[in-house]
């Protein structure tokens, strides 16, 4: 793509890479890209739909078997067996909400993919090539200590924006 | 619960791509970078920015093209208000100043000096910068 107007405010000189081993690297904009906010926060509005229906069913046991919503909703978040014999009644409810549950794993082999697809290159021979057409199947393949290496990557990245102040994580299930 | 309010927050509260987009268009960017099919690939922190500066620019654009208005009416609230009351060209601009642009710059108002002083401007022209001098 040629060059426009606006473009030497993020890439002149030379661009910065984030090297993961000899033969991977991943650019650095100092900033996540709008594709990959924009997935993240899918991502949070998934989780925070899922919580908020998990509370919707902890307020309904609360009433039913009269205890507090605190504690129904730490039963709700604790293994199978340990509600299973509280909440025999409840448990098709809880089953299908909890096999709906985003799973954190999921969540992070998408954004890593993404990452990927926008910002990695490939040392094929001795010419460094984007890894445009990157999989779920490759981030599949990656060692847990890269996946681990590129999502320090992206809270490096992701520094200027959350020093602005968002911040807002939920704290629910995972 | 607090973290009901967490959760309503997060699903009320995200990134508006559609407002952010048609801003940066309505402020004039034509850029090929910014457009719809090249959009997503920009870091977002770099939008904010030039969205930030792109509005800045408009606003002092806007202002820019008001002077004269301003100007005529400072002096009509002069005329009819008495030598006491002077009030100064900003309040009648639509936008107020950024701390950043600071108004002239001190070798600009040297030389504006310099020419007030020698007579090269018409009586006129001083009597409508000359606040501003002050």
């Amino acid at each position: 793509m040629a060059m426009s107007k606006y473009s030497d405010f993020f890439l002149i000189g030379s661009p910065q890479y984030f090297e993961l081993g000899e033969k991977l690297k991943l650019r650095a904009y100092g900033s996540w890209l709008a594709e990959e906010v924009w997935c993240r926060e899918k991502q949070s509005k998934k989780r925070a739909q899922f919580t908020l229906e998990v509370i919707r069913l902890a307020r309904k046991i609360a009433r039913a078997k009269d205890i507090s919503e605190d504690e129904a909703f730490a039963m709700l978040q604790a293994g199978e067996e340990e509600r299973g014999a509280l909440f025999a009644e409840f448990s098709e409810e809880v089953d299908k909400l909890m096999a709906a549950s985003p799973s954190s794993r999921d969540q992070t082999e998408e954004l890593v993919t993404l990452f990927f697809k926008n910002r990695g290159e490939v040392l094929d021979g001795k010419k460094w090539l984007a890894t445009e057409d990157w999989s779920k199947e490759d981030t599949q393949k990656l060692p847990s200590a890269m996946i681990a290496k590129i999502e320090q990557f992206m809270v490096q990245e992701d520094g200027a924006e959350e020093a602005e102040g968002d911040g807002e994580e939920e704290d629910g299930p995972k | 619960m607090r973290l009901e309010e967490t959760c309503e927050r997060t699903l009320n509260h995200s990134t508006d791509w559609a407002a952010l987009y048609s801003q940066l268009v309505h402020l004039g960017v034509s850029d090929p970078l910014f457009q719809a099919e090249r959009f997503h690939k920009v870091p977002v922190k770099f939008l904010r920015s030039i969205a930030e500066q792109l509005f800045e620019q408009k606003q002092q654009g806007i202002n820019a093209h008001s002077v004269a208005t301003a100007k005529l009416a400072c002096l009509v609230y002069g005329a009819l208000g008495g030598k006491k009351n002077s009030v100064s060209i900003e309040f009648f601009l639509p936008f107020e100043k950024t701390a950043k642009g600071d108004g002239l710059k001190d070798s600009t108002i040297a030389a504006i000096k310099w020419a007030i002083k020698h007579h090269s401007l018409p009586p006129a022209i001083v009597g409508m910068i000359g606040a501003e001098l002050a």
